[in-house]
């Protein structure tokens, strides 16, 4: 090009340029503005909403106060002005992240005299020193382990689901991570981390039993007699988190959803004639055992003390 | 091995393990006059190098299937 701005640093990557636009600090948010759901069993979801004044699309830093899972798993369009972002985070407590939103510096006004902007051809902004760039601080590529656990283990009911929530919730604990270590990152590290990973695991169990008030010969029953048959399936449905632990990165699970799927029947007879029976169905169907977008996920770290 | 188990489909896992889903019976009769049996299927993710049939054994044998 014949005309612009571009500068490099030492290792020859571009820092500011009148081709791209750069990211500017919006906004800190403290507080969602809703609790979309929670649990606290299979290793505990908190899924909030924090609606962030934006004209154009935001980019979203997470700071992580404590070491659960975190991710954001939804950005909308809220209005002219506004939009929503949705993050999740494993674990029980009422700890909430703070959110750094930054968006292009069209999205702000500058109030400060002095300073430098680069335009682009268009006349509009790219860079705008006056309203606070993003310093991306470091920053790495992980990948979700296949399994959000090894196994499923087998002890629940087979009978309508009677398995407790809390129950199922330690079968399906997420425990599986991937460890990542990024070095000599500030002491209050801000995340860029948009969820894509998803997995979905399950457990049936079908179960039966004949009761015979009559005589058993060789297994058959003379007389009368009831027969039950029961189903379960319990499931549970993940999404892609990560967390830090003072310079460690691990890629982990949080449990998004989690549910179960039942059928009963009965029949009773007589010396081998029907007398009656019924069935029963109820729960939420699951999704079946699988694992997506195990895709190489972009995690961009800066400092989130910088914007303080 | 006598396997009491079924195994209805593998599939390769990114890490090189291999990713089981399989179902096991196991019949019960008890004093009170009842019969009856137990299935259940699930998944189960096996490290690379294991023998599958063995691993799977070792699972139920843990959670008193077998």
């Amino acid at each position: 090009m014949s005309y612009g701005f571009i500068a490099y640093n030492d290792n020859n990557d571009v820092l500011v340029s009148s081709d791209t636009r750069n990211l500017h600090f919006l906004g800190k948010y403290t507080n969602p503005t809703s609790t979309i759901t929670s649990f606290d069993t299979h290793g505990g979801l908190r899924h909030w909403k924090y609606t962030v004044a934006a004209s154009v699309t935001p980019v979203v830093f997470m700071y992580m106060p404590t070491t659960d899972y975190y991710g954001v798993v939804r950005t909308t369009r809220n209005g002219t002005s506004n939009f929503d972002i949705e993050v999740i985070r494993s674990g029980t407590s009422g700890t909430t992240p703070d959110l750094y939103v930054f968006a292009d510096p069209r999205a702000s006004t500058a109030t400060d005299q002095y300073g430098m902007i680069v335009y682009q051809n268009d006349g509009t902004p790219a860079f705008d020193s006056r309203l606070s760039p993003l310093a991306i601080t470091g920053g790495t590529s992980v990948t979700h382990p296949s399994n959000p656990k090894g196994s499923i283990s087998s002890s629940l009911d087979c009978r309508n689901c009677n398995s407790s929530n809390s129950a199922s919730g330690s079968v399906f604990a997420p425990d599986q991570y991937n460890t990542y270590t990024i070095a000599s990152q500030p002491s209050k590290p801000m995340f860029f981390f948009a969820s894509l990973a998803q997995s979905e695991r399950q457990v049936f169990h079908q179960c039966s039993e004949e009761e015979c008030d009559g005589f058993d010969v060789y297994g058959a029953c003379i007389g009368s007699g009831r027969y039950y048959y029961w189903e379960s399936t319990y499931w549970c449905f993940y999404r892609g988190g990560i967390s830090w632990n003072d310079g460690t990165l691990r890629a982990g699970w949080i449990a998004n959803q989690f549910g179960c799927n039942w059928y009963y029947r009965k029949e009773s007879d007589l010396l081998g004639i029907g007398t009656g029976g019924g069935s029963g169905a109820g729960g939420s169907w699951p999704y079946s055992n699988q694992t997506l977008n195990l895709q190489n996920n972009a995690v961009i770290v800066g400092d989130a003390s910088r914007y303080d | 091995m006598i396997k009491p188990f079924k195994i209805l489909e593998t599939r390769p896992e990114k890490e090189g393990g291999t990713g089981v889903i399989f179902e096991v019976f196991k019949s019960q009769v008890s004093e009170n006059r009842t019969t009856g049996g137990r299935l259940m299927r699930t998944y189960i993710s096996v490290p690379e190098g294991k023998d599958i049939d063995q691993y799977v054994f070792d699972f139920l044998e843990q959670g008193g299937w077998v």
